[in-house]
């Protein structure tokens, strides 16, 4: 207990040195970029720095050594000109603050992103890999893999135009119901006086509850033999003979209809979101427009449609925005409900199959191409969302 | 100098000291072994207490350990990371299901002339060879699939098909049993045993074999006990394990990875026999057959080698091969061992070593994975009724070989 706190100190430590670095250093080129010493000290410091690095840290040989002393003086020498020929000490303090945040966002989003595009173009896979793991290289491939995205399926029995449909008509049913469903909850709860802290809570649940624990919890209820719906189809067929001449029964939900009980679980999942979202909104917009529509005589339809949907678009677009991506994305649901070893393709969406292409089949460069695709179709999606929507428009202005 | 100036002088000393401690004392990097695994949480203290009896062997003084539990899927994306990065673990202690892959990626390294093999059951050394190559010392022998009966349910376990089935439809209703028999209907790896008593097996050599009519009559026999309801309609790993736990069903299909749960669960309630012989074919089910093994990583050389041998044979010798058998009841790897008291006076393990003696190694090719994932979909399609099994069979076959040629493309 004690060593693994110790061990988090150490690296609050260490990040904590690092972030201080950055800054003495950007202060120093800040302030100090006018004096005549400037650009020949700066080269030395960076020269003495890196032959303390190369000497403490590697066994290098003594060319090595000097080729890195060289390169740290060469580099710094134009960082120190280009501070004091054209930066010139401006934008200090917003370039200070920002830089730790940039240098993390770089190091945690734009290099993976990076690495992506160049797995894309080259060829990582089982028979190549410890080709790569010892010596660095990995065969340039070109567009292969793009073109293979488009052509040949991750998966055995549904094409990459099928798994794309069918991932946006997940994204759109779940989405839908997501914010009818919580619009719906949210009204309500809006309209309600008493207790209303105690019935979000009892919303939320499914929301805050850990996302394995639910699904799982879920997916049992689903069972064909012991699960909750089935054995409520079963007795309600019992009592109503009617019902059970129309052909209600009990359901194979998980080996028939694995897609519909994936996209039942996440409404569940995802409604109480939205109804948060929402009914921030709802209670944000002023009583006195309402009050205004009333003595104008406006019907309740006519309050919702001018005065209530207008008023939470800036609420609505955003979330709507995130839920998409979110659906779009969610592994989760498909890959507890349908087996984690693979389970059956009738619930696969784009990123079900591409997690099987890269850890099931080892495609590692087919996958990188495959979610740059992905990207792709959820840029220009989401794009055109908030375009049309307006989402980021102010309403009032 | 001012307060403020003072106070982030004495931020920035504590902040260096903080960074420069360690978190322990070093020591000889050749003497401390990083021991990875993915067991059940309650193998972990046997493992631990092995450990701890070798460091304490004379001239291992200031040998250090390291053991680290993952599940079994994030081991194996961690130790490829691992090994990409170049920081591997020594030892792995795992399943074969990985090793193929481990092997093509190189890294794991052979172990042919490392140790004396001989010493070891044939078919568990076979379920980690590849190419005239061995990839990991057997630790234990089994990992196969075999029936545990409830004997408050079920007094005798049947010792054919005709015999379960004639349980099935008579007593069993009448003890108010929904169903007789779980085992994982979504996991093709419970469809071997009754594939190989139809005479069939999934894999010839690297090349898949599922278009056969072995295949055909091993899923119209699993649609039969469907039909028939003896087991449940949708049944995976935990819904078959709770149905045997609580007493709902008498009988279950498991590996022996569960023998010591079901133990505590069930006591001497607890029976342990070999899957029921096919009445149809006159044939035993045939389970694949493995283990959990050391692997190797392949950056392991010199004295550390030398010290990691030492550890994996001290680990596997007899005295510890017949104590793992005690405490865990699983079977030992070691020929030797398979003859000690322990093993021949427990009734349970007596019949997990019968079990094995009818079982085929576990193929370490990477192709299996392949099969795996070409026949689990197609199979439950057939289970729920929305495809034919001919047609499924076939696609199976295609599936897998589709699949095999993009992995290796």
């Amino acid at each position: 207990m004690i060593s693994s706190l110790l061990q988090v100190a150490r690296f609050v430590a260490l990040l904590a040195l690092a972030v201080a670095a950055l800054e003495g250093y950007l202060h120093y080129h800040f302030t100090c970029y006018g004096r005549r010493w400037f650009v020949p000290a700066s080269a030395a410091a960076a020269a003495a720095l890196a032959c303390a690095a190369a000497l403490l840290f590697t066994g290098r040989t003594a060319g090595q050594v000097l080729c890195s002393v060289l390169s740290a003086a060469a580099v710094e020498a134009v960082a120190a000109l280009v501070f004091s020929h054209v930066v010139r000490g401006r934008h200090g303090l917003p370039v200070m603050l920002l830089a730790p945040g940039l240098i993390g966002l770089g190091l945690l989003i734009a290099y993976p992103l990076a690495f992506e595009v160049y797995l894309a173009f080259h060829d990582l896979k089982l028979t190549t890999i410890m080709v790569w793991s010892r010596t660095g290289y990995i065969p340039f491939v070109g567009f292969k893999h793009f073109v293979k995205v488009f052509t040949a399926s991750p998966l055995a029995s549904v094409t990459f135009w099928q798994l794309l449909g069918r991932t946006l008509w997940w994204t759109f049913i779940n989405v839908f119901f997501h914010v009818t469903g919580g619009f719906g909850l949210a009204m309500l709860l809006n309209s309600v006086r008493r207790f209303r802290g105690i019935y979000r809570t009892l919303l939320v649940i499914p929301w805050a509850m850990p996302q394995v624990v639910a699904i799982l919890a879920m997916r049992g209820e689903f069972h064909y033999d012991y699960g909750f719906v089935n054995i409520m189809l079963g007795r309600l067929a019992g009592h109503l003979p009617w019902l059970a001449g129309w052909g209600l029964g009990p359901v194979q939900w998980l080996g028939r209809h694995a897609l519909l009980t994936c996209t039942i679980i996440n409404v569940w999942l995802g409604i109480p979101f939205m109804m948060v979202v929402i009914l921030g909104g709802l209670q944000s917009i002023s009583q006195s427009y309402y009050d205004a529509a009333a003595i104008d005589g406006a019907s309740a339809w006519q309050r919702l449609r001018l005065i209530t949907l207008p008023l939470i678009r800036p609420v609505l677009a955003p979330a709507v925005t995130l839920g998409a991506v979110w659906t779009f994305n969610n592994i989760n649901v498909i890959y507890l409900v349908t087996g984690q070893a693979g389970g059956s393709e009738d619930a696969d969406i784009l990123v079900s199959a591409l997690y099987k292409a890269a850890f099931t089949f080892y495609r590692y460069s087919y996958s990188a191409a495959l979610a740059l695709v992905i990207f792709a179709v959820l840029f220009v999606c989401s794009f055109l969302w908030l375009r049309f929507s307006k989402g980021s428009e102010s309403v009032y202005g | 100098m001012t307060t403020r100036g003072r106070l982030s002088l004495l931020l920035a000393a504590g902040l260096c000291g903080l960074a420069a401690c360690r978190q322990a004392p070093p020591g000889d990097p050749d003497r401390r072994i990083v021991v990875w695994e993915h067991d059940d949480a309650s193998v972990a203290p046997y493992i631990d207490s092995v450990l701890a009896a070798f460091c304490k062997l004379p001239g291992n003084e200031g040998v250090s350990i390291v053991r680290t539990h993952y599940h079994t899927e994030d081991m194996r994306q961690q130790f490829q990371t691992a090994s990409i990065a170049g920081n591997p673990p020594d030892l792995l202690l795992s399943a074969s299901d990985a090793a193929g892959i481990y092997a093509i990626s190189g890294f794991i390294q052979p172990v042919d002339g490392l140790f004396d093999l001989s010493r070891y059951n044939p078919a568990v050394v076979a379920a980690i060879t590849q190419d005239g190559k061995t990839w990991g010392v057997p630790v234990t022998n089994g990992n196969h699939l075999m029936l545990f009966y409830n004997k408050r349910l079920a007094p005798r376990p049947p010792r054919t098909t005709d015999e379960l089935f004639a349980f099935c439809s008579g007593r069993a209703p009448k003890l108010g049993l929904g169903h007789c028999l779980a085992f994982h209907l979504g996991e093709p790896y419970w469809l071997v045993p009754w594939l190989g008593a139809f005479g069939g097996w999934p894999m010839a050599g690297r090349v898949p074999t599922l278009d056969t009519s072995a295949m055909r009559q091993a899923v119209e026999f699993m649609l039969e006990l469907k039909r028939r309801g003896f087991i449940p309609g949708e049944c995976d790993y935990n819904g078959m394990d709770a149905l045997f736990k609580e007493s709902k069903v008498a009988f279950i299909i498991n590996g022996d990875w569960a023998i010591s749960t079901y133990e505590r669960q069930l006591g001497a309630a607890l029976g342990v026999a070999m899957i029921p012989k096919l009445s149809r074919t006159g044939r035993w089910p045939v389970p694949m057959v493995s283990g959990k093994y050391f692997m190797l990583s392949s950056r392991l050389q010199g004295r550390k080698l030398a010290l990691v041998k030492r550890l994996v044979e001290f680990y596997t010798d007899e005295e510890n091969q017949v104590g793992q058998a005690r405490a865990l009841k699983r079977l030992p790897a070691l020929a030797r061992a398979n003859s000690a008291r322990t093993i021949q006076d427990d009734p349970n393990l007596r019949a997990s070593l019968d079990q094995i003696l009818v079982g085929k190694p576990l193929p370490m090719a990477t192709e299996l994975r392949a099969v795996w994932d070409a026949m689990r979909p197609l199979f439950g399609k057939v289970l729920s009724g929305q495809m034919g099994v001919d047609e499924a069979v076939r696609r199976m076959q295609a599936d897998a070989e589709t699949k095999i040629r993009e992995m290796k493309e």
